[in-house]
């Protein structure tokens, strides 16, 4: 019986999730169906996970980021020519106007922040989860969450006063 | 002094503005709108898992459409000598007049660890039978996958959405349901596929009959030679041109009987059968309710 209700509760979790896993993801990965494969799959590999989990919540997020990550590096798929600094970026770009544009800018942006800040930047505003989440989801300090959040919205922040974008 | 602190404030006052400027440009306003629904049922027994299919029913149809589209292929070769690539479209035009297809199959599905289906044929991998059925109704295709693996895999698609359902462990099952209409993968991919097949890139077709019963192959060289499709009907012995044989076809014996899918690989050329029907059943007695349903039929 207990297996089973292992399973109703993740069912239940993702259920109550799904607006910000989705939207986190899709920002991520850029193409619907493949984030809906990518929910799917997770949601399938946490009902054959054995054992107890303690902080499902927090073990599901942390899957997820892992499944996003392998399946980025083994697509290479950021090709767009983002580079490492917001030159590229027009003015234009900063109001899009459909998903499409809106994903690339804000990955124009957060590629150009080491991963460690954008990823944070992600679950804070795409998952909407909380600096303590975060720090759960991650296994780093809550002070740590809070410092690279800040240290990523002033690096944003400088580029684009830099290229007189705000 | 005082003049120092009130800068402070005010470069402070401007960066929390700037910052919630910086928040705004990172939140999404566009965001696509979230069709999954993750939900378990309770209803049978089955087994412990250690693998699963994915994928492969749309696959398997997408096998089994372009198996029609090469039956109508060779059945309007003959009656009009038509070009394979106008064939083929008339083929796929006449698919939407298919009511209904009981179909029981195998196929080759490499998976990951975690089920995700790979490409990677040469993996050591077992076979997974399967039955699909497809109705067409109100013009509407419906489609219902099983299959036979340790999960219990169940493929449901109402032409909008598609449901996957499989048993997890001795309780119940899991539940997804997608919106993917099955419908417009197959013509997408279908079309892709087989449209991309010119006159000029058919090696040969093969007609093997005896008795009545005929196999239909079709060598179709892919990428720079090294993939062979080869789609077969009505295995029987003999071998006659296509001329020879389309005067002797038994009106009642066009269907297709059976499609094997094959691609040859590596060096030595050796062939892989990825994909073969045990059975196909024409105007299968099904409801749109029988296919829907969230209990397996077998």
């Amino acid at each position: 019986m207990k297996i089973n209700e292992n399973k109703i509760e993740i069912a239940h979790i993702m259920e109550e999730e799904k607006e910000h896993l989705f939207r986190y993801v899709c920002y991520r990965i850029g193409n619907i169906n493949e984030v809906e494969d990518i929910l799917q799959d997770l949601f399938i590999k946490l009902c054959s996970t054995k054992g107890d989990i303690e902080n499902m919540r927090s073990y599901l997020y942390r899957s997820l980021l892992n499944n996003c990550n392998s399946r980025l590096k083994e697509k290479q798929r950021f090709q767009l020519d983002f580079v490492d600094n917001l030159e590229n970026i027009e003015i234009e770009e900063l109001a899009p106007t459909n998903f499409e544009e809106e994903f690339v800018v804000i990955n124009k942006l957060l590629l150009t922040l080491p991963d460690e800040q954008s990823e944070i930047i992600r679950l804070k505003i795409h998952a909407a989860k909380t600096f303590r989440e975060i720090s759960e989801i991650l296994h780093i300090p809550l002070t740590t969450a809070k410092s690279r959040y800040k240290y990523g919205i002033d690096k944003l922040r400088e580029g684009l006063k830099k290229e007189c974008l705000i | 002094m005082f003049n120092l602190e009130k800068q402070t404030i005010m470069k402070k006052v401007k960066d929390g503005y700037e910052d919630r400027k910086i928040e705004e440009l990172l939140n999404p306003k566009y965001t696509p709108e979230c069709r999954i629904i993750f939900a378990t049922t309770h209803r049978r027994r089955i087994k412990n898992i250690r693998r699963y299919v994915r994928f492969g029913g749309v696959a398997a149809a997408i096998v089994i459409v372009a198996a029609i589209g090469i039956k109508s292929l060779f059945m309007e070769e003959i009656k009009a000598m038509l070009s394979p690539l106008a064939s083929v479209e008339k083929a796929l035009q006449e698919f939407g007049n298919l009511q209904s297809i009981c179909v029981k199959f195998k196929l080759k599905n490499p998976l990951s660890d975690y089920g995700y289906p790979t490409k990677d044929y040469e993996q050591t991998c077992g076979y997974t039978s399967g039955t699909l059925y497809y109705l067409q109704q109100e013009e509407k295709g419906y489609m219902r996958i099983e299959w036979n693996d340790e999960r219990k895999t169940t493929h449901i698609s109402d032409g909008e959405n598609e449901t996957l359902m499989q048993g997890q462990d001795s309780l119940g099952e899991i539940v997804t349901k997608k919106a993917r209409p099955l419908p417009d993968i197959i013509k997408f991919t279908d079309r892709k596929s087989i449209m991309e097949i010119k006159p000029e890139q058919i090696k040969t077709i093969t007609v093997f009959k005896s008795t009545g019963k005929i196999i239909i192959e079709l060598l179709v060289p892919k990428r720079k030679g090294k993939f062979v499709l080869t789609f077969v009907a009505m295995p029987e012995k003999g071998v006659r041109t296509m001329k020879n044989v389309a005067e002797k076809i038994d009106k009642e014996e066009q269907n297709l009987l059976l499609v094997k899918a094959s691609i040859i690989m590596g060096s030595d050329e050796t062939e892989e059968v990825i994909f073969e029907t045990e059975s196909i059943e024409y105007n299968y007695p099904i409801t749109k309710e029988q296919i829907l349903n969230t209990s397996r039929l077998k």
